[in-house]
């Protein structure tokens, strides 16, 4: 096992498949075995710039991303990937055995959010800001069109190979990119990401009155 | 002055960094630099010149994102781009000017949407502009991914007469993004023709000194390295790395015998003067490169100076089930043949997909495209046709096999060719228009007719590996020892790798495979470097791998005490230690217990009894249990995966004439179009089948049209649609407009994260699944 272990969340992971509560005991197995797996593939990799809000007025579009930043003057534009191996392992596991697939589909998508939260710290700590939470686009009002555009400003195809693709899916998927609001003081600002995300009307975990904790 | 003329310099000076310096002249980042070659040529040509003073030999043109997808966003064609900017660069007076080409910022399936084909015509489109507005060469750089490097070189190849440089970024693990090695861009690149072979952008040059050495060791070409000035630092946008510290590094790689030198993002003209003065007094001594044959995938290279498998599997000739799979288009079974060799010890997997009634070229690229996306493992190409070799030559990824040449002119006129130019290694058949010589001596003959005109043609002999051909023994009993000793002779006298297809010499017997891996260790210890073997034999695996110890391939025993001594578990959970009931072993995963069940309840029932007595129930109420919420998701589709073992042990036990699905009822599934995310569809085709549906799974990123031909061509009564952006669920909308308007009794079912009920109706979709389970009872109910 390496260091990305360090990143799995398996409660996440579990709420994810669609468990709710403790996993079986003869699942475990199969959950330690898919775990190991995605540590050996997953290639984390992280890349922002810190720029004055009005340098990167052009990305920034719509009512929620504007009242998400309402207290920073400056952003960092954050993209991170756990890298294309890990879209490869699931792909292998869907071609042989589909629960692996679907157990490390749903590690990769709970290790990658871990992921950017321990990179924020790291964001944290260099601008020695307060940071608001990750605001994504397809958030709200914030278009997924401006992924492009969003990628392009950090170079994160040279960077950490992050593209994306005529829908604006990402490639690999396995990543993430955002808006993060930096501010001298003390407060962080939540954003209210379930209500504005763009599956909440279908949101299994929003039926149960539940969230997702993305 | 030609590039060949320039290669004769010491040493050749690239340029440095360019949007570095664009930034610094006041260009946004974010922006097309290649807006700058209209909106600011001045600027542009005094970048270029400020490199020309520095004492850059090759200028890099200011096109990397010029390609139809990246210019699509700044209203230029990539034609008069190209001709701008290599009229700015050739004023800036360079001694050579390279068009410039960077990656078309879109993923290669399967990692992301773009065919291999969209991509080599993208840069067919680049290569073509730049040879015709008078670039002197091209440079094909700061890549990730191997196969758009393939798909780019193959363009400037086909498409011009120029000499192409490839580089990628490899990160400090000697890998890039992709997974791609070093080692096996080196074998790949160089076979396939690239004049020079580099590394460039990644981090500073301090990380990639391993990366470095071995681009040495394997190209075989003169090696170019262009790093960055270290690492940005993400609130300044500083590189790390001085002036200094970046030409004495780039010092040592000249000294190692790399021959081109330049520089990456942020570096300057500073940077590229002061590499240019370092190594201005080094002799350069070219680098001794491996002249080994090495095959390879773009993640995994295999040293062919010791014994290797090759696994024989993928190759319809008597096997029912593969059959089957190639007429249903099923790749997932081919794709479990191959994990399943792989893991039992193959190195190679031979690829045959002739079958009548299929088209098998188009199923060979299918089958190639899709093994290479699941495993590492290099691939042989089996096929008579040269049409066929060519297409999987094409959209190989990596280093490959050609299987076969033989010594009649016909074969040796049309095959050798495609091995030339698309590098790959080929396996020559000792046989001619007067079929198999029966004498050893005769067959040596041949082998060295093939060799010779290989030779000619400029194919190293390395790549050539001779099969002195097996007959049966029980029809033929001296044809074993003709062989062996045609092998010894094809060995002594023309040193060349040979194999053997090893499983011809049982058939007809008992035991056959005792007779397998005797004949095998024969002919191992007459020379044999590749045997074609079902890698799954463990009796014929084991004599190899014991071979390998006894002559010391095998350094300290270490693999064959590994796989020895390792109880292989062989299941998906490791966990089939007790007896137990059917039931319980599927619920519980337990994928070999539940095989070994089921056929032991085929020795008493009917196969179609066994189906429907025995696992339907079980998946019965697996499906009701999760419906009651006792159990969730994952479990369900565990039993789901584990039942699909027990019905292929059904499958084999009936006979030909026997119908294989219960039904019949065909399904066609498919992800819409610019939806690359099928996981979903992934489940709902496992639990569809168990129910006994014929799928045709038409994949991912499917377009409208496809799925209206193959429901016309299929007689498809229900289509299962899926997405998973809301971005994609117009193309969703748009394929259920289309097979409605053309067939309308065809009945839609669709699903995905993002989909309600009511959104399924608004775009004309006849049912919403919001589960496996769902799509289900919507098939039971379409079909009752």
């Amino acid at each position: 096992m390496n260091e990305f272990k360090k990143y799995v969340d398996r409660k996440c992971a579990l709420r994810f498949m669609g468990f709710r509560g403790e996993a079986p005991d003869s699942f475990k197995i199969i959950l330690e075995e898919c775990e190991a797996a995605l540590c050996e593939e997953a290639t984390p990799r992280s890349v922002y710039v810190v720029k004055d809000k009005e340098e990167v007025s052009d990305i920034l579009i719509g009512n929620d991303i504007a009242s998400h930043l309402s207290d920073s003057c400056k952003v960092a534009v954050f993209a991170a990937t756990l890298g294309s191996r890990v879209d490869a392992l699931i792909s292998r596991y869907q071609s042989i055995d589909v629960t692996k697939a679907l157990v490390t589909d749903a590690e990769a998508s709970a290790a990658i959010e871990t992921y950017c939260d321990e990179m924020m710290k790291e964001i944290s700590s260099r601008t020695r800001s307060s940071l608001t939470s990750r605001f994504s686009p397809g958030y709200g009002d914030y278009p997924l069109g401006i992924q492009k555009e969003l990628l392009g400003l950090i170079d994160a195809e040279r960077k950490i190979g992050l593209t994306s693709g005529e829908s604006f899916m990402l490639a690999p998927s396995k990543s993430v990119t955002a808006i993060i609001g930096l501010s001298d003081g003390d407060t962080v600002r939540e954003a209210d990401t379930c209500g504005k995300c763009e599956m909440k009307d279908t949101c299994a975990f929003r039926k149960e009155g539940d969230r997702c904790e993305i | 002055m030609r590039f060949d003329e320039l290669l004769k310099k010491n040493f050749v000076i690239l340029d440095g960094a360019f949007g570095t310096e664009l930034q610094k002249r006041g260009l946004k980042s974010g922006a097309l630099p290649e807006s700058m070659n209209f909106d600011s040529p001045e600027t542009v040509r005094e970048i270029h010149s400020s490199y020309v003073s520095a004492g850059s030999d090759v200028i890099l043109t200011n096109t990397f994102g010029c390609n139809r997808y990246k210019m699509a966003r700044c209203g230029r064609t990539v034609d008069e781009t190209i001709e701008k900017a290599i009229d700015i660069a050739k004023s800036a007076g360079a001694p050579l000017v390279a068009l410039d080409v960077g990656p078309l910022g879109r993923l290669i399936e399967p990692l992301g949407d773009l065919s291999f084909e969209e991509a080599y015509d993208a840069f067919s489109e680049v290569a073509a502009a730049g040879e015709r507005y008078g670039a002197d060469l091209i440079v094909i750089e700061t890549m990730t991914d191997l196969y758009e490097v393939k798909a780019a070189l193959l363009a400037a190849k086909e498409k011009t007469s120029l000499p192409v440089i490839c580089s990628m970024s490899f990160e400090k693990d000697g890998r890039t993004f992709t997974g791609c090695g070093a080692k096996e861009a080196a074998v790949t690149l160089t076979s396939l023709g690239a004049d020079a072979i580099g590394v460039n952008c990644s981090s500073g040059p301090e990380d990639l000194y391993d990366t470095v050495m071995t681009l040495l060791k394997y190209s075989g070409v003169p090696v170019s390295v262009k790093p960055n000035a270290g690492l940005p630092d993400p609130v300044t946008g500083a590189y790390s790395l001085s002036v200094e510290d970046f030409a004495s590094s780039m010092k040592k790689f000249a000294e190692a015998g790399v021959k081109i030198l330049g520089g990456c993002c942020g570096t300057s003209p500073e940077y590229i003067a002061r590499t240019a003065g370092l190594v201005k007094n080094i002799r350069f001594v070219p680098p001794k490169a491996d002249d080994s044959l090495i095959l390879c995938s773009f993640t995994e290279s295999v040293d062919c100076s010791e014994p290797r498998v090759i696994g024989e599997r993928i190759n319809p000739t008597g096997k029912k089930l593969l059959k089957e799979a190639l007429r249903n288009n099923d790749l997932d079974h081919i794709l479990s043949l191959a994990a399943e060799q792989t893991s039992s010890g193959a190195d190679v997997l031979d690829i045959n997909v002739g079958l009548p009634g299929i088209d098998e070229k188009d199923m060979m690229v299918r089958v190639v495209k899709a093994v290479q996306g699941m495993t590492g493992a290099p691939v042989q190409i089996d096929s008579s046709d040269p049409e066929v070799i060519e297409a999987a030559l094409r959209v190989c990824h990596g280093k490959a096999i050609v299987n076969s040449v033989n010594g009649t002119e016909k074969s040796l006129e049309t095959i050798l060719p495609l091995v030339k130019k698309y590098g790959a290694a080929v396996v020559g058949l000792t046989l001619d228009e007067n079929g198999i010589p029966s004498d050893a001596s005769d067959r040596l003959a041949i082998a060295e007719k093939i060799v010779k005109r290989a030779e000619s043609l400029g194919i190293d002999r390395r790549n050539i590996i001779i099969d002195c051909l097996t007959l049966t023994v029980s029809a033929e009993q001296e044809a074993a020892s003709e062989t062996l000793s045609a092998l010894k002779m094809v060995k002594d006298a023309l040193g060349v790798k040979t194999v053997l297809g090893v499983s011809n010499i049982s058939f007809g017997l008992p035991d056959r495979e005792s007779i397998n891996r005797t004949f095998l260790s024969m002919a191992l210890e007459d020379g044999l470097d590749f045997a074609i073997i079902n890698p799954n034999s463990a009796p014929v695996m084991s004599a190899l791998r014991a071979f390998k110890v006894l002559k010391g391939h095998d350094r300290g025993a270490a693999d064959f005490i590994k796989y020895y001594s390792d109880a292989p578990s062989g299941t998906a959970l490791g966990v089939d230690a007790a007896p137990t009931t059917l039931s319980h072993a599927i619920e519980n995963g337990m994928k070999s217990e539940s095989e070994r069940l089921t056929k032991e309840l085929l020795q008493s029932m009917d196969p179609l009894n066994v189906i429907n007595k025995k696992l339907i129930p079980v998946l019965d109420s697996v499906g009701d249990r999760f419906e009651k919420g006792t159990i969730y998701l994952p479990q369900l589709i565990m039993a789901a995966d584990t039942i699909g073992v027990c019905f292929s042990a059904v499958r084999a036990a009936m006979s030909e004439k026997q119908s294989v699905s219960a039904k019949g009822d065909k399904i066609i599934l498919a992800t819409v179009k610019g939806d690359i995310h099928d996981i979903g569809k992934s489940i709902v085709k496992v639990l569809l089948q168990n129910y006994g549906y014929d799928i045709i799974d038409l994949g991912r990123d499917v377009p409208p049209e496809t799925v209206l031909k193959s429901v016309r061509e299929n007689d498809v009564k229900l289509v299962g649609l899926s997405a998973l952006m809301t971005t994609t669920l117009g193309a969703m909308e748009e394929t259920i407009k289309l097979v409605k308007s053309e067939i309308p009794d065809c009945r839609i079912m669709v699903g995905g994260a993002v989909l309600t009920e009511s959104y399924a109706m608004k775009i004309g979709a006849d049912f919403y699944s919001k589960d496996a389970k769902g799509a289900v009872d919507i098939a039971k109910r379409v079909f009752s």
